[in-house]
């Protein structure tokens, strides 16, 4: 057990934990027929279980997830959980359905009805069971009070509310005013945004997967990967100092990590070319800028020449290019994040001069 | 497919029949969660408690009703009150006719006073609206005036009639009533009487309908939804006007809610109840109106800390003394740590600690026996010498001088004494630095022996010549030396083995083994003026002669610790001081540099140079005087507001203890490097902190200090008064504890230690209780200055301190501020030595034979001194004038377990009619002798 622990806490490292996911959610979108099926989906449901039953005997770990503040966010795991799979079952049968030209779900069900009782009733017993639920929660649980606020004692960890750990945890990547202001305005324009890029008509109305693999694709991966994910690390494993904790490591805020970001004029003008930062900053941060303009300019261009042919004739070019942009901010965390894995690189563009790094 | 084989109803999509037992059992549900909520409300602790202690009230009232009612009966004053109203209703019964008339008579007239007084009133509030009519209507030149004006005459007229009526028809009502008023009188005083012989009974009664059992206490008062109009159980809030808790954007009064548990808290009666119904142990300290901190001024977070608005155990944030305590609440209260509060509650042993909050800067805090134990203990430690705590810092460093150590003790005795102190001398204040937890290794230990050897030789090439003269100890009786060192007071402050120990810790150092550290000249010089050896010593001088100086040295020279002196000196490695002059040099320049630098030193120059460097790293000069580290800063952290320091700030490292303020100080002071237990450090970046060798107990008393050290948000008004009296109070109190004054007298009322030496405390230093009014300010400034014999009878001697002017004047104000005395020039009138009055005197002198015990020097051989008192010489220069008539009429009074007899009052009353007269004609007498 106790080794079992400690293979658990060394393999979860930001990087494995986030590259895993993005590996089994490619698969997942690769062989959804096969993910969804319920002999597929029961083992992986009796794992988790049995998993966290398992976590839930070692003291930190249980003392984390049944701490008040905490209890939402695993409510939310198994929910999201949950209606991903039905979602995605029911588009997959579609599918199906949609090749064996049989007609869909949606279709088969088509009935009329009043909507009392048929949906009036439901929703009356549904508002109760919740309220029930509600009540008896807030029997078993006190309210989560901390110690009155301080303005001279920062609370540590100093954590956002939980449903915005994900912009917090691209803080260790970006600086405040890319993750802080820039992405979450672009999550909230591009969120608004989507119903008018896509002009598909197909699956309007019903489940469905395979004629829109993309664009789910494309959401989930931002919602599940980016966000939910993100959560997760945020409130599980960033402790003190945020510093990163296994599932099973005790919080020790005295934790040492050794801090060797540098940034790419460094790399470049120091490392490579040795010979020191050039005075001018533009001079110096020139390649970075350079690159980061490449990536949101030059790149949209590119992809609708190559692998983004067939969507680019379907969106057309405004289109495209906000659609373009929008998947290139969405992308550029993780290549952040990989960037800085891989050589440690702090920013792209980094002109502290003016506050302004990238 | 599953959905075919259902069979639709058309209109449904759903079974309603299922539906409805869905909604069925939803609905039960939410009842069950209601009656759960319900359930929750009522059941919580705090009413349970109150539930608990309104049974125990219950029974106590019942209890003390049965003790009142059996008094009473015995009572002869009740049974009188009792007999006088039976006989009065006995009289009664005789008018019993008139009395029934007159009472309807008195009805009737009853009736016609009301009427008549209610017509009165009517058209009086007529009246006066008519005239407000009238006024309006003239101001406003109105038509109407003429009609109001006629209609107000009517009226008033109406009015006068009418208050006639009323007023004959009171006359008549009076003298009904006091005609009944005469036929009841005497019932009515017996009642009266009754009621007060039995008021306490009745006000019982009262409590027992108020709180005992019925429907309406029991079920109603405290039903769900009813319970908002007046339950029994009610949240109990004390609200301190002045006092606030911060809540760091506001600042909100402090709110206590603690009593709506410990319900009897402040009550009488329920000593012995459990926790939380039990009284408060101190009531006359805490709580009851008539303490010094009545509860409902101060409430109970001010002292004990923690959260006084919460009504849950855990959440108050009780504390537990002790492991075995937090198992068992753990047990019963479900207890945790509180996370979230920045002031949980001290654990009973260390409660003291806030009374540091308003009792700040005080020395001797009143009936504070543990703080004031913390604060001694913290002052001989030299806590506040290394840790920096604003308003503690000592005028005198705690340890001894070390600018002439040479001529003192031996190089050996130097190195063995640094490395381990408490192996010469088990109760030495001085802590070990050497050979501790963090360096314990090989390695550190050569260190260590180099590192001594630094020292050693620092001080030494720094030492100032010093000679003593030498003496011969021809003729010098080791057990005289004995005798005077029981007999002189040596044993106020120094403690030998030879007498049982009196106090612990001692004030001066145990002498038991002092004659392995001192040569004969240094102890003889020493004994003969301590000051000329170290001007800033607090031993004074015992005005001893050559020939008891003898006998003295040659006592302690005999006392030897033959453990320490074959004790092996470690020696110190070359390797190791090449190697750690290097890492003290590379701490201060590029290793270039510091190469270059050690390469260039002689082995002597080593020694030196880590001998200065080890005492700076350790800081020796906080404690000892050292040359050239006059005005080095002291090493250790600031202790200022260490109890209010955020908890994540203490690295509590790989230790397994609770993780709060009061078990991390505690181990630190236990163990004080225990913290790097562990971890990979550099010799030079460990802890220094020394080892001090706490005894639990003193490990807890030193926490209790430290927990005291906090951020300080008492309203000034709150503290002790600060007036001119107890300024000079706490100056006074300030040099009896630099001087240890208490080791041989007691002084408001503690103290006098050294008392427990001898078989009477006639034998020993005089009780200083009262001085300030006896003595003559003039004649106690030249007895300090050079004291002179007061009782001849006494061994013991007064040293003389040779205090200066300023603290002389100092312990004088002191003094006569406790007395309240504020004339430092006084008038003595002009007696005469004729006449009746001092006729009187004499006479009365002379019968209570007063020179029989105040005989004057010089005394003949076969004087019994057992019994002796003062002379009565000194009277005129040394006591106090209005003093000494106080004192002949109640010597007991002043000074409880005197010898002096009261010959002229008993019990606060003259024994004669001319007691008075002979008191001041005995007192003049004394002044004019």
């Amino acid at each position: 057990m106790e080794a079992l622990r400690h293979t658990i806490n060394a393999f979860a490292t930001p990087t494995t934990i986030y590259l895993s996911s993005v590996a089994l959610f490619a698969i997942a979108m690769w062989k959804m027929e096969i993910v969804v099926k319920p002999l597929v989906m029961i083992p992986v449901v009796i794992v988790t279980v049995l998993g966290t039953i398992f976590a839930l005997t070692d003291d930190h770990f249980f003392k984390l997830v049944t701490l008040p503040d905490n209890i939402p966010i695993t409510i939310m795991l198994a929910t999201v959980g949950y209606f991903t799979w039905y979602a995605l079952k029911k588009g997959v049968e579609n599918d199906k359905r949609l090749s064996e030209n049989r007609p869909l779900i949606e279709q088969e069900q088509d009935r009329r009805v009043m909507t009392w009782p048929n949906l009036v009733y439901i929703e009356f017993i549904c508002l109760i069971a919740i309220t029930v639920f509600l009540i008896f929660w807030s029997i078993g649980f006190q309210a989560p009070l901390e110690e009155p606020a301080n303005p001279t004692v920062t609370p540590n960890p100093a954590k956002a509310p939980w449903y915005f750990l994900g912009l917090q945890e691209m803080l260790v990547y970006f600086d405040p005013w890319l993750a802080g202001v820039v992405f979450p305005g672009l999550i909230v324009v591009g969120l608004m945004a989507l119903p008018y890029i896509d002009p598909n008509p197909k699956g309007n109305g019903y489940y469905s997967f395979k004629d829109r693999r993309l664009v789910i694709g494309y959401y989930l991966f931002g919602f599940l990967i980016q966000w939910v994910l993100l959560i997760v690390l945020g409130t599980f494993m960033r402790g003190p100092g945020w510093s990163f904790f296994g599932p099973f490591q005790e919080w020790d805020p005295h934790k040492v990590e050794a801090l060797t970001n540098i940034n790419l004029s460094e790399l470049l003008w120091v490392k490579l070319l040795n010979i020191g930062l050039p005075k001018n900053i533009l001079l110096r941060e020139g390649v970075g800028i350079v690159v980061v303009l490449g990536y949101l300019v030059a790149l949209p261009p590119l992809l609708a020449k190559t692998i983004f042919k067939k969507l680019y004739q379907e969106l057309s070019f405004i289109r495209f290019q906000i659609m373009c942009f929008l998947f290139l901010a969405m992308l550029s965390l993780p290549i952040k994040m990989i960037l800085r894995w891989t050589i440690n690189l702090k920013y792209i563009v980094a002109i502290p001069e003016f506050f302004f790094n990238i | 497919m599953a959905e075919n084989k259902k069979q639709f109803d058309p209109d449904h999509l759903f079974n309603i029949l299922k539906l409805n037992k869905w909604f069925a059992i939803v609905s039960i549900l939410l009842l069950l969660g209601v009656v759960g909520l319900i359930k929750k409300d009522y059941d919580r602790d705090w009413k349970n408690w109150q539930r608990k202690f309104r049974s125990l009230e219950i029974k106590n009232t019942k209890d003390e009703i049965t003790k009142v009612s059996e008094d009473l009966k015995n009572s002869s004053e009740y049974q009188e009150a009792q007999a006088k109203l039976d006989s009065a209703g006995q009289e009664l019964k005789k008018n019993e006719i008139d009395l029934f008339k007159l009472k309807k008579e008195l009805a009737d007239h009853e009736n016609t006073r009301f009427k008549t007084d209610r017509v009165f009133r009517d058209l009086k509030s007529v009246t006066d609206s008519l005239r407000y009519e009238l006024d309006e209507a003239k101001h406003h030149n109105d038509r109407s005036v003429n009609r109001i004006a006629t209609r107000l005459k009517k009226k008033e007229a109406e009015l006068q009639v009418a208050r006639a009526k009323k007023e004959a028809a009171e006359a008549v009502y009076n003298k009904t009533q006091s005609q009944i008023n005469e036929l009841t009188a005497s019932t009515k005083a017996a009642q009266a009487e009754l009621n007060k012989a039995s008021s306490d009974l009745t006000r019982l009664k009262k409590k027992e309908r108020a709180i005992g059992r019925s429907f309406v206490n029991d079920v109603l008062r405290d039903a769900p939804l009813l319970d908002f109009i007046d339950p029994s159980l009610k949240v109990k809030e004390i609200i301190v006007d002045d006092l606030y808790d911060d809540y760091n954007f506001a600042k909100i009064k402090r709110i206590d809610s603690c009593t709506t548990c410990h319900v009897a808290i402040d009550k009488v009666g329920y000593e012995d109840q459990p926790n939380p119904l039990k009284t408060h142990p101190k009531l006359d300290v805490y709580l009851s109106s008539r303490s010094p901190h009545p509860i409902q001024e101060y409430g109970c977070t001010i002292c004990h800390g923690g959260m006084g608005g919460s009504l849950d155990f855990v959440h108050a944030g009780h504390a537990p003394k002790n492991e075995a305590q937090a198992k068992e609440w753990e047990k019963k209260y479900h207890w945790h740590p509180l996370k979230h509060w920045d002031d949980p509650m001290l654990p009973l042993q260390y409660t003291q600690a806030n009374c540091l909050g308003c009792h700040k800067k005080e020395i001797d805090v009143p009936k504070g026996d543990r703080i004031n134990q913390a604060i001694f203990l913290v002052e001989r430690s030299g806590c506040v010498q290394c840790h920096k705590v604003e308003g503690w810092h000592l005028k005198n460093k705690p340890g001894p001088t070390l600018r002439k150590i040479s001529s003192k003790v031996s190089e050996e005795w130097l190195s063995k004494w640094i490395r381990n102190p408490k192996s010469f001398r088990p109760t030495t204040a001085m802590p070990r630095f050497f050979d501790l937890t963090n360096t314990k290794d090989y390695e550190s230990k050569a260190r260590s022996s180099v590192q001594v050897a630094g020292i050693v030789s620092y001080l030494k090439s720094k030492a100032q010549p010093y000679e003593p003269p030498s003496v011969s100890l021809e003729g010098a009786s080791i057990e005289q030396g004995k005798q005077l060192f029981g007999d002189i007071g040596c044993l106020g402050c120094h403690s030998i083995d030879d007498y049982p120990k009196i106090m612990q810790p001692q004030f001066g150092p145990d002498l038991s083994d002092v004659g392995s550290k001192l040569s004969a000249n240094w102890i003889a010089a020493w004994l003969k003026n301590p000051k000329q050896y170290w001007p800033d010593s607090r031993m004074p001088n015992m005005r001893l002669s050559e020939s008891e100086i003898k006998h003295l040295t040659s006592y302690l020279l005999s006392k030897r610790n033959t453990a320490f002196e074959e004790q092996k000196l470690q020696k110190a490695d070359p390797r190791v001081i090449d190697k750690t002059t290097l890492e003290f040099l590379k701490a201060r320049m590029t290793l270039k540099e510091a190469q270059e630098k050690a390469a260039s030193m002689s082995k002597e120059e080593k020694l030196h140079f880590i001998g200065e460097r080890t005492i700076a790293h350790y800081g020796c000069y906080s404690c000892h005087d050292i040359d050239g580290f006059e005005n080095a800063k002291p090493i250790g952290v600031e202790l200022t507001l260490e109890a209010s320091k955020p908890l994540p700030r203490f690295d509590f490292g790989f230790v397994d203890i609770p993780k709060n303020l009061q078990s991390w100080i505690y181990q630190k002071l236990m163990e004080p490097r225990i913290f790097d237990t562990g971890k990979e450090k550099a010799y030079l970046d460990r802890l220094r902190m020394p080892q001090f060798d706490f005894t639990p107990e003193q490990a807890e008393l030193v926490t209790t200090f430290v927990l005291g050290l906090k951020k300080d948000d008492t309203p000034l008004h709150r503290k002790p008064s600060y007036d001119n009296n107890i300024d000079r109070i706490h100056a006074g109190r300030a040099l009896l504890h630099e001087n240890n004054c208490r080791g041989c007298h007691i002084v408001e009322d503690m103290g006098g230690r050294i008392l427990a030496n001898y078989e009477s405390a006639r034998q020993g230093p005089p009780n200083l209780k009262g001085v300030g009014q006896k003595l003559q300010p003039d004649w106690f400034y030249q007895f300090l200055k050079a004291p002179s014999v007061v009782r001849p009878w006494l061994n013991v001697r007064m040293p003389t301190f040779g205090f200066s002017d300023h603290d002389n004047n100092a312990l004088i104000n002191y003094f006569r501020a406790l007395d309240r005395q504020t004339q430092n020039y006084e008038t003595i009138p002009e007696l005469a030595r004729s006449g009746d009055h001092y006729m009187l005197g004499k006479k009365t002198f002379e019968t209570y034979q007063c020179q029989n015990c105040h005989k004057s020097p010089p005394y003949p051989p076969d004087t019994d001194m057992e019994n002796m008192a003062p002379p009565l010489t000194l009277v005129p220069k040394r006591l106090r004038y209005e003093w000494v008539d106080d004192w002949l009429r109640d010597p007991q009074k002043l000074m409880p377990g005197t010898g002096m007899p009261g010959f002229f009052y008993y019990d606060g009353k003259p024994m004669t009619p001319e007691s008075e007269d002979e008191v001041k004609a005995v007192r003049d007498y004394l002044y004019v002798r």
